[in-house]
C-alpha cells in the first residue's frame, strides 16, 4: 500500500470534519485505498469519456472490495453516458468480457472475486457496434 | 503478459467461489492441469498455451477442411482492424511464420473499408484511428489496400465495357470497374494520414443512407453495399477469394437476423464456410468456428492491437435494430447456456442452400431469387398489400403489374433508371422488405442496384412477351 497517498488523504479528510477525530484515525487505519488498474476497449471506452486505461484509488471501506462493488464503483465515477449498455442488473452486460489480471473472470470467482492492490480489471465489448 | 503466474498468486491467496457456488480449485486447463486463463465452453477452462493450441486448430481445420484454397494462391483478406478481423490477421501471420507447426500455403492481401462516413462526423480522432489501422496493415508486412465505402456508389456491374469517369488506379484491365483502391505499401511512409474521402461523396451516401426509415434496413443495406464493395474490389485486384472475419457468435446473430429480416432462403450463404454467390468471387469464413469470446480473449493473451470503429447502433438502445436487438438476445442466452451459439450454427449448419448456380439472382444481394413462390407466401401476402395501396397499377385479371410503366428516365441523364415497384421484381424478399423502407428518388441508388435490376427486368419482359404471344397463338388455335 501506498503510504503517502494514504496519509495525504487522510489529512484532507481530518480537515473536512473536525468532530469524532478518533473515529476516523482508527477508521483510515483500517480502510486503507485500494489502488487498481480499469480498463476498458472493443467499443466499452466510449461509455467512459473515450479513455481505455482508468488508474483509480478506490477508497476504503469496512469490506473487502469485491468485483460487485467495483461495477457499482464504475458505474457512479467512470461511465458517463448509458450505463444500460455496460450493465444489467448487478453485472456486466452479456458480450462484454472481464479479465482479471489477464484471466477470465469466469475463474476467479466473478462478481464474488476480492480485488488485490494493483489489479488489473478489463472490460473488452465483443459486441458489434460495442 | 506473465496471466499464469498472476493466476497463481490470486489463486494461492484465497481460493475464488463463483455465485454458483462451485469451487474453482478444480479449474485447471483440461488439458494439461496448470492454471486456467479463460473458460471457453461449460467446464471447460484452458491455459495459455493449451488456448493458442485450440485456437489455432480451430482456425487451420476451417481452413484444411473446406480445401478451398489451393496451395500458393493469393486471397484478399478484408480487414476492418476490429477485434475479429484483427485476430485473423494475427493467425494468418503466425501461421505463415516459420515456427509454425504446419506452415499455411496461401499468400494474403489486406484490403480495409474505410466506413467512417456511416458516423456521420469527421474528427481527429477517427483520423487517429484509420492511422492506427494504415499502420497495422503495414507493419504486417502484406501487401495492403484500402478503399471508402463511397467507392460502393461508383461500381459499374459486369456486362458492360464502359468504365466509370473517375480513375485513379487501374490494376486490372479486364475488371469493367476503376475504384479507388490505394496501395499502402506503395506510400511514402509518414504524413501520409489516409484523407477523409471526398465529402460529396460522402454526403451522396449518407443521404442515401438516411433514406432507410429504420436502422434495421440502413444496416441491412450497408452490409450488402460492403460485400458488393469487397466483390469488386477483389476483381479489380484479381482475387476470387476473399476472406472475412465473422465469429460463430456474430453467425449466430445473422442466423436469427436473417430469418427475422426475410433472408431465411441465404442462411446458409451468409454463415457457411464458403460463400459462392457472387460470380468468380468466394467468400471464405476461417474463424466462423470460434465465438466473440474466444477470439477477444487470444487479442487480449497475446498482445493483438484492435482499433474500434463505431457503428450504425454504437451507443443506441439495445433494440434499435432487429441484428442488434438479435445481438442481445444472442449474448443474453449464452451468457446463461453457453452452448447457444454453437448450437444456433450447427442447426443451420443443416440447412440446404438455394442453387447459387441459378441464373436469376437478386440485383443487389446477388443471392439466388427466392421470389418465385405462390400467392400464400409471406411474400404473396406483402405484394398483395402493395398492389391494394396501388390500384390503378393492377391487372385485375392476374394480379400482376402492368409492363407498360416500364423503365422510366431520371431527368438529365441519359440512363434509363427502373422504377421502384419494378425495382422490387429484381430483388430477392429480404432486399424488398429493406427498399421497402426507402423513400428516396431511385436515382439516389447505386448504379449497381439500378443497372443490374435494369437488365434482369428487360430480360424477364422479353421472356413474358414470348410467352404471352405462345399463349395467344394456343388460344387462337383452340378457337380455331
Ligand atoms: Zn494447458
Ligand atoms: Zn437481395
Amino acid at each position: 500500500m501506498d503510504s503517502n497517498k494514504f496519509t495525504s488523504a487522510g489529512a484532507a479528510h481530518q480537515n473536512t470534519t473536525r468532530q469524532s477525530n478518533v473515529d476516523l484515525k482508527l477508521k483510515l487505519n483500517k480502510f486503507k485505498m485500494l489502488p487498481v488498474t480499469v480498463e476498458f476497449s472493443g467499443g466499452a471506452e466510449l461509455l467512459c469519456g473515450n479513455v481505455k486505461k482508468h488508474d483509480v484509488d478506490l477508497p476504503g471501506q469496512q469490506n473487502k472490495w469485491q468485483i460487485r462493488n467495483l461495477l457499482v464503483w464504475i458505474k457512479d465515477n467512470l461511465i458517463q453516458e448509458r450505463p444500460e449498455l455496460f450493465l444489467l442488473g448487478d453485472t456486466v452486460r452479456p458480450g462484454i468480457l472481464v479479465l482479471i489480471n489477464d484471466a477470465d473472470w469466469e475463474l476467479m470467482g466473478e462478481l464474488d472475486y476480492e480485488l488485490q492492490e494493483k489489479d488489473r480489471i478489463v472490460f473488452i465489448s465483443t459486441l458489434h457496434g460495442g | 503478459m506473465c496471466n499464469v503466474e498472476d493466476q497463481e498468486r490470486n489463486g494461492s491467496e484465497n481460493l475464488p467461489v463463483s455465485s454458483s457456488g462451485k469451487s474453482l480449485t478444480g479449474s485447471g486447463c483440461v488439458k494439461c492441469g496448470e492454471p486456467g486463463v479463460l473458460v471457453t465452453r461449460i467446464h471447460d477452462s484452458f491455459c495459455k498455451s493449451c488456448f493458442q493450441v485450440y485456437v489455432v486448430h480451430k482456425f487451420r481445420s476451417a481452413i484444411g477442411k473446406s480445401k478451398l484454397i489451393r496451395d500458393g494462391e493469393t486471397v484478399l483478406v478484408a480487414f476492418s482492424g476490429g477485434g475479429n478481423s484483427s485476430a485473423l490477421l494475427h493467425l494468418i501471420q503466425d501461421g505463415l511464420s516459420l515456427r509454425a507447426h504446419k506452415r499455411l500455403r496461401f499468400t494474403p492481401t489486406l484490403l480495409h473499408i474505410d466506413e467512417s462516413c456511416i458516423s456521420g462526423v469527421r474528427s481527429d480522432e477517427l483520423r487517429q484511428k484509420r492511422e492506427k489501422i494504415r499502420q497495422i496493415m503495414i507493419k504486417s508486412g502484406f501487401p495492403s489496400y484500402w478503399t471508402q465505402l463511397e467507392q460502393s456508389l461508383n461500381i459499374y456491374p459486369e456486362l458492360s465495357s464502359k468504365s466509370m469517369s473517375k480513375s485513379k488506379s487501374s490494376e486490372n484491365p479486364a475488371s469493367p470497374n476503376s475504384l479507388w483502391l490505394t496501395d499502402l505499401g506503395q506510400e511514402p511512409a509518414p504524413n501520409q494520414v489516409p484523407d477523409d474521402p471526398p465529402l460529396e461523396e460522402s454526403r451522396k451516401l449518407q443521404d442515401l443512407i438516411k433514406s432507410f426509415k429504420s436502422s434495421t434496413a440502413q444496416e441491412d443495406f450497408i452490409h450488402n453495399l460492403r460485400n458488393q464493395l469487397l466483390v469488386a474490389a477483389a476483381q479489380q485486384l484479381g482475387f476470387s477469394k476473399i476472406l472475412t472475419a465473422e465469429s460463430s457468435t456474430r453467425l449466430a446473430v445473422h442466423i436469427l437476423s436473417d430469418i427475422a429480416q426475410g433472408r431465411g432462403s441465404q442462411v446458409s450463404l451468409d454463415t457457411g464456410i464458403s460463400d459462392e454467390r457472387n460470380p468468380g468471387v468466394m467468400f471464405m469464413r476461417p474463424v466462423r468456428e470460434l465465438n466473440a469470446k474466444e477470439l477477444a480473449m487470444y487479442n487480449s493473451l497475446f498482445g493483438v492491437d484492435t482499433v474500434f470503429m463505431p457503428t450504425l447502433t454504437t451507443k443506441t438502445s439495445i433494440a434499435s435494430s432487429i441484428e442488434r436487438l438479435t445481438e442481445t438476445f444472442v449474448t443474453g442466452l449464452q451468457a446463461d447456456y453457453p452452448s447457444t451459439v454453437s448450437n444456433i450454427v450447427r442447426t443451420s449448419g443443416k440447412l440446404g442452400g438455394p442453387d447459387v448456380k441459378r441464373t436469376d439472382k437478386c440485383s443487389f444481394c446477388q443471392s439466388p431469387l427466392d421470389t418465385d413462390v405462390g400467392k400464400t407466401s409471406a411474400l404473396g401476402a406483402v405484394l398483395f398489400s402493395q398492389h391494394m395501396s396501388r390500384p390503378k397499377m393492377v391487372d385485375p385479371k392476374d394480379n400482376k403489374e402492368r409492363v407498360s410503366d416500364g423503365p422510366v428516365y431520371s431527368n438529365g441523364t441519359h440512363t434509363p433508371i427502373a422504377s421502384m415497384p419494378n425495382l422490387k421484381e429484381a430483388l430477392c424478399y429480404g432486399c424488398r422488405l429493406s427498399l421497402h423502407e426507402f423513400d428516396g428518388d431511385t436515382s439516389m441508388l447505386p448504379t449497381l442496384i439500378t443497372k443490374r435490376a435494369m437488365w434482369s427486368i428487360q430480360e424477364r419482359q422479353k421472356d413474358e412477351l414470348s410467352g404471352y404471344l405462345l399463349e395467344e397463338d394456343v388460344e387462337v388455335n383452340g378457337v380455331g
